[in-house]
């Protein structure tokens, strides 16, 4: 056993009696480790190193919520390394889908609210971002962060305090509003 | 985009350590909960058997058997390292090493086919031996599949298929060891083979379930 995994295990046991900043020391250290490895995966693999947060968010997560499975008398580092081998590849996985189905929902509805206007490209954005203004307040939240700022469902969800399905719906809800407005002839 | 996206993590980080020290079960609930859907998967097999397939006329003379013997030890030895190994399957970073568990039952079967003189062809008594065979192993295991995989669910499995194939094989094995109370195939090979085969096939059918079921 490392020094590094004896410090890190001992956070852990600390964390059941309550060490908040033991704790917060641990995920700290092991995020840095697991971003720097999961980086180099994602570029070895010709993927975006920028999703390497995403994981590394993920993984905490995943060991926040089974953290009272490890047996405090059992190696750290195999516990760790295979949870975080399997959010890894889960979330590469979750985020290819995903991606597949935002493509195909702006292949169709997307060129559908262009080819509804006849005005000049340029206008374009500018008729987008007056429909989804005109969408309910949650919706157009949603909306914006999923469709424009390019968050997952996942990260939408933390940052607005929403169910992960409640966004989806809302994403979809949003998505359909703005194809009628734009078949529609604008707002 | 990406320094924000580091900020992020750094508030993650701090709101889950200030839920240090709320969570209290203790870590070793998975081994208890495993043996208590092992127990309930055998009875349910029983049921099966004893249901779709009916108990053997002379067991209780048979039970005292050597042939009787090979197969409840041999199927027992099974169930012992189906348990260390959907153990294995449920915990994180566990050595696969839990898999020369298998030793002492291949040891069995192999000891009963050398030493038990028995006269059944591998085909079975009669024709239809072998499929009522495997189809009554595999009724019977379904049941505690289902259960198994319950538990695996709330422990940490990593290989989803691999931890639903352990599951199968737990359940495959179980559900033989039922079979025995109903099988009058009393031959060793027969046993062997088709046996085990029912098991694999139980096996399968817990690697495709738990590849999508044991996801989390």
């Amino acid at each position: 056993m490392t020094m590094q995994e004896q410090a890190w295990a001992d956070a852990l046991r600390r964390e059941r009696a309550g060490d908040g900043s033991r704790y917060a020391r641990f995920l700290e250290e092991y995020s840095s480790v697991l971003r720097r490895v999961v980086r180099s995966r994602l570029s070895a693999a010709g993927l975006d190193a920028q999703e390497a947060e995403d994981v590394v968010q993920e993984v905490l997560m995943a060991i926040h919520q089974r953290r009272d499975q490890w047996n405090d008398e059992r190696p750290l580092l195999p516990w760790l390394g295979a949870i975080s081998r399997y959010k890894t590849i889960d979330v590469l996985r979750r985020r290819r889908s995903e991606l597949r189905m935002r493509i195909d929902l702006s292949d169709r509805e997307w060129a559908d609210l262009f080819a509804a206007a006849d005005a000049p490209a340029v206008d374009a954005a500018a008729r987008v971002e007056h429909m989804v203004s005109a969408l309910p307040r949650v919706e157009q939240s949603v909306v914006r962060k999923l469709g424009m700022e390019g968050m997952s469902p996942r990260q939408a969800a933390q940052a607005t305090g929403m169910k992960e399905g409640t966004v989806r719906v809302a994403f979809h809800r949003g998505l359909a509003r703005l194809l009628k407005l734009a078949q529609g002839g604008g707002a | 985009m990406e320094d924000e996206r580091r900020l992020q993590t750094d508030a993650l980080i701090r709101r889950l350590a200030d839920e240090a020290g709320t969570r209290l079960r203790p870590h070793h609930a998975f081994l208890p909960r495993l043996l208590v859907a092992s127990g309930g998967s055998l009875a349910l097999a029983v049921v099966v058997v004893a249901a779709a397939f009916g108990v053997r006329g002379d067991l209780a003379a048979h039970l005292s058997s050597s042939m009787y013997l090979f197969k409840a030890v041999a199927m027992a030895c099974v169930v012992a390292a189906g348990l260390v190994l959907v153990r294995a399957a449920g915990t994180p970073g566990a050595s696969m090493r839990a898999a020369a568990s298998l030793g002492p039952a291949l040891l069995v079967l192999l000891a009963g086919i050398v030493l038990l003189d028995d006269q059944v062809p591998l085909g079975g008594a009669r024709a239809v031996s072998v499929p009522v065979c495997l189809l009554a192993i595999v009724l019977a295991a379904l049941p505690g599949l289902a259960l198994l995989l319950f538990v695996l669910r709330r422990a940490t499995p990593t290989r989803p298929t691999f931890a639903g194939g352990m599951a199968g094989l737990l359940a495959g094995s179980i559900g033989a060891l039922a079979y025995t109370l109903s099988c009058v195939n009393d031959g060793a090979v027969f046993v062997s083979v088709w046996y085990s085969l029912a098991i694999v096939a139980t096996g399968a059918i817990g690697a495709l379930v738990g590849r999508r079921a044991l996801a989390w």
